[in-house]
């Protein structure tokens, strides 16, 4: 019997982070899918439908809060929970994002333990 | 014909350019030799990518093996020199590469375990011997990685390094001092900064912004046993903590002091910790002939005082200076609905253009109407 994996998007622009997390998300059991900057992130979140979305906040070409926008502002994905990665000093950026519809912030720098209690919170 | 331009060139010139098959030998001697050169600059930049081809298929390997035991080890209490088995030293500048990365965004568990591969395995032996070494990228490696591990016992080497002549060398070390929190070496970072030709005031401070709160306590016993610079750089640092405690002693600078730059370090602080005692000096500053001075004044005032300061800024909105008007417009904004209301009048009126047009710059700036009725 298969058992439905979790999707989640995450979109970063730091390489090592990226790995590391890709692994210690997968080691708990989801189906991952990286993105190094934000341009593809909200036309495939239209098509596949993730159950959450890590957007880093600078990332090149497409910025993170550009794209919670294009996935809040959208019917189809609007219902799509969203994790924001900021650092301490964007606390403006950080309240924008909340105002904006995002469900959860970490700030940088943080533990990976607890972004992973947060998205288990969020979905399980 | 040819024969003929030459001739001219030459006299021209005063060159003699020889003629006929010495002209051609020449050429041909020269055209062979750019030939050559450029074959061998060719050979360098095919050896180059190939050495740098090798060494990511190195690192490649390497991390496809480690990186896994890494992750696993990141958050958890294993012991790190396990980690470290069978890794051989020439391959420790590829974990270094990981580790750099993941030192600045990790925190918690994870960067404690960043913190004991550097403290507690033979990679500190690897950075001591970097840190020793006389090549720049290997002292700023190891000043780096010391830092943000906050290693206590390589101090005194780090102080070693800060009258360096090299600027990059003076930041990381200086910088990894002040993560360690040294505080014994506040005053010598301060003091060596002013070797350093290429260091803008920012980085200096940013460096001493790395030290926990308490450098402050540290910077007031000295500063008045020190010059303008260590009073106006401590004072900043004063200012980014909100550090009460420093507001008589900055307010006996700012009644004695004379040098512009101390001045406004002084006023920018008395606005900040909004130090009431000091707005007899903030009024008479509130006239000086300087406009930065002058603008400075304006800004600490309104964070300061109180609505019974409305009318002075709103003269100030008429005066030549544009910075000034900008300031006393943004301090009546700051004042709350009285000076919303003045910046609106003001706005409305058309007896000075460009009082009117700063005030309703600020106003829509700010998202409110001109005419609230």
């Amino acid at each position: 019997m298969s058992v439905h994996k979790k999707k989640i998007f995450y979109a970063e622009d730091s390489d090592s982070l990226i790995k590391l997390m890709s692994y210690k998300l997968q080691n708990e059991g989801y189906d991952i899918t990286v993105f190094t900057n934000g341009e593809e992130v909200f036309e495939r979140a239209l098509k596949e439908k993730p159950d959450l979305v890590i957007l880093d906040l600078m990332m090149p070409i497409k910025d993170g809060l550009t794209v919670l926008k294009e996935i809040k502002s959208n019917p189809e994905t609007e219902s799509i929970p969203v994790i924001m990665l900021t650092t301490n000093a964007e606390e403006e950026n950080i309240l924008k994002a909340l105002e904006m519809g995002a469900d959860e912030y970490i700030t940088k720098p943080f533990s990976t333990a607890v972004l992973l209690a947060k998205i288990k919170k969020i979905i399980g | 014909m040819i024969q003929t331009v030459i001739k001219n060139l030459q006299s021209i010139i005063g060159i003699i350019i020889p003629t006929g098959e010495k002209f051609l030998f020449i050429l041909t001697q020269v055209i062979v030799f750019l030939s050559i050169v450029s074959f061998l600059l060719v050979i360098v930049v095919l050896i180059l990518r190939l050495i740098d081809f090798l060494e990511q298929q190195r690192k490649n390997k390497f991390l496809a093996k480690w990186e896994k035991d890494f992750y696993e080890y990141l958050g958890s209490p294993d012991n790190p020199g396990k980690l470290l088995n069978g890794v051989k030293k020439s391959q420790y500048r590829f974990l270094l590469m990981v580790m750099r990365d993941l030192f600045s965004v990790l925190d918690g568990k994870d960067l404690e375990s960043l913190k004991r591969i550097v403290n507690e395995t033979s990679v500190y032996n690897f950075l001591l011997a970097d840190l020793k070494s006389r090549s720049t990228k290997r002292i700023i490696r190891a000043a780096y990685f010391f830092g943000a591990s906050d290693n206590k016992n390589v101090k005194a080497l780090l102080f070693g390094h800060i009258y360096s002549k090299k600027s990059d060398v003076f930041i990381f070390c200086a910088r990894a001092l002040a993560r360690i929190n040294a505080m014994e070496y506040a005053t010598a970072i301060l003091l060596a900064s002013r070797y350093q030709r290429n260091l803008s005031t920012d980085i200096l401070i940013s460096i001493l912004l790395e030290y926990k709160s308490d450098v402050c306590n540290y910077l007031l016993e000295r500063i008045r046993f020190e010059d303008d610079y260590y009073k106006q750089i401590s004072i900043q640092i004063f200012r980014f903590h909100g550090f009460r405690e420093a507001a008589d002693e900055v307010l006996k600078i700012f009644q004695s002091s004379s040098n512009k730059k101390l001045l406004i370090e002084c006023i920018k602080y008395a606005g900040s910790i909004e130090c009431i005692d000091a707005i007899p000096y903030l009024w008479e500053h509130f006239e000086h002939p300087d406009i930065v001075i002058k603008t400075a004044s304006i800004e600490a005032l309104a964070k300061i005082g109180g609505t019974e300061l409305a009318p002075v800024f709103v003269q100030r909105l008429y005066e030549e200076s544009y910075e000034v008007n900008i300031a006393a417009a943004e301090a009546l904004f700051a004042l709350g609905e009285k000076g919303i209301k003045l910046l609106q009048v003001v706005a409305k009126s058309n007896a000075d253009s460009k009082a009117s047009a700063i005030a309703k710059m600020v106003l829509s700036e700010n998202f409110i109407e001109i005419d609230d009725e």
